[in-house]
């Protein structure tokens, strides 16, 4: 429903060669002005003044985790409703439960192809134009 | 896209060029006894995030084999896995076989062989089955979302997607950046032009006509009463925060030049202090005659106050500060600090001259030697910053030696234990790169020769496990590498045996201990059995021993038999300058490194000095016998007759009158008095590599050219002792001692 343009979008991962592939399948799939982050709590500094749609964050990072983000994302009424997709490589089904538990949207596998990540956003946002 | 692509792969190596060195480290710290989980996270994450990068841009071998490294050391997170020696030995060959894959992916390396991935993946899969845990899944990238997750769609009413921007697709955030030049910015020849262009050229070609560009003109009085000299223009720009989150940092930088001469803030759309309205303020803009507006803008009022007093820094906003602290570093070329260093060299030079100038009797005056003084500490100073600069920790060279002893001992079939001491001395950058194949194959030859069979080992009554020592620190202007190993030391007798059956000395020679174990270092030596994978690959000692020589250093070897060898490298902390004084003899000027200088003494020749039996002289300092160097003689300098033929004989033994004697000390504490004619001064001296112009010359290490112009020879008191000592039956000496006292 939502165009790509208009949904604003923040990557975390502390890796930049991985925050740069996604922005760049992001921007050729129509999204604009992709912020990148490299760690939960620079993401969440951001999040405090800026507002996001979407937030992709790495599971695995040091300091604050995706978990612990998505954790801090939900429990603030200011972007409780944002969401949030994980990106993984990580095959622990604990994990996953805490963050089924803790309101994650969607999962993204790592490796993806940019057809597989448009389908897994379009699982949360309806059809992306 | 496939330049893109390209780019982020070249980040994606300089990653795994940090994540390697950071699993090493983790891996080093790693213990049965103790190991943290974050040390274990910090492992598990390295491998992990090197795999997650190699799947994005589809380096297969890489992503399979950090798979089902991942999967052990997954084992090894939740518990199921404890971390005994073996298990440890066997992470560690699977990092080597991870950075070689990530060699081979980048194309340093060569192709690495199937069968070592093979074993390894054995290896590391036998840690799982041992552990219990489920088998490792060749299946790479399995998704790790269950069946029965349905992803939760996001409720789109809580969302405006218009918010704050016009219309969809416009960017999501607009940042606004205001700027007034002081008229110093123009009288030092720069122009809000630059800045204006600067700005432009942070954004993409295609997105440049989204920059909005307000010039605040109400400042500006009729022509008639302009002030030619005075700034009274004001800008405001609009644009976009693109995709790059450092916008604000590259904005930053158009101004760094300026800082000083300029107010400028950057608001961004949102934020607490960004009152700032996208409207023209009460002026002309410059597309369009606006209609006047009222002027909000709390930015706008603040650089109309800064006008009343020119150069306000106070209205410099605090973020600026906040920001510029974060580039923390950056990086330098070496080429250019070679360059720096080069040109501080010829910069001591050049002052030296200007001393000696200076003290000549038609120029003498000591106002000006006072303030010269000064310029030579600042010099001092620069120079040392610059060596600052190029000093690196010995830590990245050493820990690679953690591989070499790895890959030897798993050769040799011995087990092996590295450590580190010192790690973080810091030596000159070159000193460093050149250090690595002669540590490599020192290390090698300790673990091929050094240390013993593990049943030998037994045997001797020692743990089966080797230990190898290698440390660094620095000593008196110097840096000292010690390798010591606990094994069986240097066979003497083997070693007397090889050196007379490869000619290298006669048969029937009778030599000390410390002789005989310096043969090791003799060109042509080698006494391995057979020719093993490691050390016998017929490079011996003697090119290490050339290789650090040509480093401005010294080996010693130190060896108890059946206790271990201790190697000793002595080197220079930089290549570039010493501190030496200046001596003469026979009207010619050298240099002595001060770093070896003991004393210099006036000795009576009739009382103080000696003839041994063998008939050379020594000389008693402070009840000390040392070995006397007729330093003209040594290095058979000519004769010229006159004023030096007087000098020439100064110093023979028995007769009357007293000489000038420095003495000095090489790194393993032998000592030798040089006969000078006198003493000079002292100077810091250039370097400057006698054996690149000409070639090697005994007793001489090196040249320089003096304040006068002159060019001097710096002296290897190394060799000088060492074949002065050689000279002198030591037994003698400590009769002599016994006698004087």
């Amino acid at each position: 429903m939502p165009s790509a343009s208009q949904i604003r979008a923040l990557i975390v991962d502390d890796q930049a060669s991985i925050r740069q592939v996604l922005a760049s399948h992001m921007a050729a799939l129509g999204f604009k002005g992709v912020v990148q982050r490299k760690d939960g709590k620079e993401a969440l500094d951001y999040l405090e003044t800026n507002p996001i749609h979407l937030v992709i964050s790495d599971f695995n990072m040091p300091g604050m985790d995706g978990l612990a983000l998505l954790e801090a994302v939900r429990s603030n009424p200011k972007t409780a409703k944002l969401a949030f997709i994980i990106l993984t490589g990580e095959a622990n089904a604990g994990l996953v439960q805490k963050a089924v538990a803790a309101g994650v949207n969607n999962f993204l596998a790592k490796p993806y192809t940019v057809a597989k990540l448009k389908e897994t956003l379009e699982k949360v946002f309806g059809s992306i134009r | 896209m496939g330049d893109v692509m390209d780019d982020i792969l070249k980040i994606f190596f300089e990653e795994c060029d940090e994540l390697l060195p950071e699993l090493e480290r983790g891996l080093g710290e790693l213990s049965a006894e103790e190991s943290s989980q974050e040390t274990i996270n910090a492992i598990f994450r390295a491998v992990h995030s090197i795999k997650g990068g190699a799947a994005s841009f589809g380096l297969d071998r890489l992503v399979r084999f950090a798979h089902v490294y991942e999967s052990a050391l997954d084992g090894l997170r939740s518990g199921k896995v404890e971390p005994d020696p073996a298990i440890i030995k066997t992470f560690f060959l699977a990092m080597d076989v991870l950075s070689d894959l990530v060699a081979e992916a980048k194309h340093t390396g060569d192709e690495v062989d199937e069968g070592r991935i093979d074993e390894n993946v054995r290896k590391l899969e036998a840690i799982i089955g041992k552990g219990g845990g489920a088998p490792v899944s060749s299946e790479v990238g399995e998704t790790p979302v269950p069946d029965d997750f349905t992803p939760v769609t996001v409720d789109l009413g809580g969302f405006d997607f218009d918010e704050p921007a016009e219309g969809g697709g416009e960017p999501p955030q607009m940042l606004t950046v205001t700027f007034r030049p002081h008229s110093d910015l123009y009288s030092r020849g720069d122009d809000a032009r630059n800045l204006l262009m600067g700005l432009k050229e942070l954004l993409p070609v295609e997105e440049a006509g989204a920059m909005d560009v307000v010039c605040h003109m109400q400042d500006l009085p009729a022509l008639a009463d302009l002030p030619a000299e005075d700034a009274r223009l004001g800008w405001t720009v609009r644009l976009p925060e693109l995709s790059s989150s450092g916008i604000e940092d590259e904005i930053q930088a158009v101004f760094d030049w300026v800082g000083d001469v300029c107010d400028f803030q950057i608001v961004r759309d949102g934020q607490p202090e960004g009152e700032t309205e996208p409207e023209p303020v009460e002026d002309t803009t410059i597309q369009e005659n606006a209609p006047a507006a009222p002027v909000p803008v709390e930015v706008v009022e603040r650089v109309a106050q800064a006008d009343s007093s020119p150069p306000a820094p106070a209205a410099a906003p605090a973020k600026v500060g906040r920001k510029r602290e974060q580039n923390a570093s950056i990086r330098v070329d070496i080429g250019r600090i070679g360059m720096l260093m080069d040109m501080v060299g010829e910069m001591v030079i050049g002052q030296a001259s200007l001393e000696s100038a200076l003290t000549r009797d038609a120029l003498y005056d000591p106002e000006l030697l006072k303030r010269l003084a000064v310029i030579k500490t600042l010099t001092r100073d620069i120079q040392e910053a610059v060596m600052a600069i190029r000093a690196q920790p010995v830590r990245n060279v050493f820990q690679r030696m953690q591989r070499v002893v790895r890959e030897a001992s798993s050769l040799a079939n011995k087990d092996v234990a590295l450590v580190l001491e010192g790690e973080e001395t810091e030596v000159d950058r070159t000193l460093i790169e050149n250090l690595t194949d002669p540590l490599t194959h020192m290390l090698r030859n300790a673990v091929d020769h050094g240390i013993e069979s593990p049943e030998a080992r037994q045997a001797a009554g020692k743990p089966t496990q080797g230990t190898i020592w290698l440390s660094a620190r620095h000593r008196s202007g110097r840096i000292l590498i010690e390798i010591r190993d606990d094994g069986g030391g240097i066979n003497t007798q083997r070693v007397l045996q090889t050196a007379i059956k490869r000619g290298i000395v006669a048969s029937g020679a009778s030599l000390g201990e410390n002789e005989i174990n310096e043969l090791i270092f003799a060109p042509g030596f080698s006494t391995a059995e057979t020719v093993s994978d490691l050390s016998g690959r017929g490079v011996g000692m003697d090119v290490v021993k050339q290789a650090i020589q040509n480093l401005g250093g010294r080996v010693n070897i130190k060896s108890t038999p059946g206790k271990g060898t201790l190697f000793t490298l002595s080197l220079p902390l930089t290549l570039a300058v010493l501190d030496g004084m200046l001596i003469e003899c026979r009207g010619s000027t050298m240099v002595v490194p001060v770093s070896s200088v003991v004393e210099l003494v006036t000795v009576q020749k009739k009382d103080d000095v000696y003839t041994i039996p063998d008939g050379s002289h020594v000389v008693s300092v402070r009840g000390r016998c040392i070995p006397l160097i007729y330093l003209g003689d040594e290095l058979t300098l000519p004769d010229d007759g006159g004023l030096q033929e007087e000098t020439h004989h100064m110093g023979r033994a028995g007769e009357e009158g007293q000489m000038i004697v420095l003495v000095v000390e090489n790194e393993a504490g032998a000592r030798a008095a040089l006969v000078v004619d006198g003493v000079r001064d002292q100077a810091q001296v250039v370097i400057k590599s006698i054996e690149k112009n000409y070639r090697q010359i005994n007793g001489v290490s090196a040249a320089t050219i003096l304040g006068d112009g002159s060019v001097s020879l710096i002296l290897d008191v190394s060799t000088l002792i060492v074949s002065a000592t050689k000279r002198v039956d030591t037994r003698a000496l400590e009769a002599i001692a016994e006698r004087a006292a």
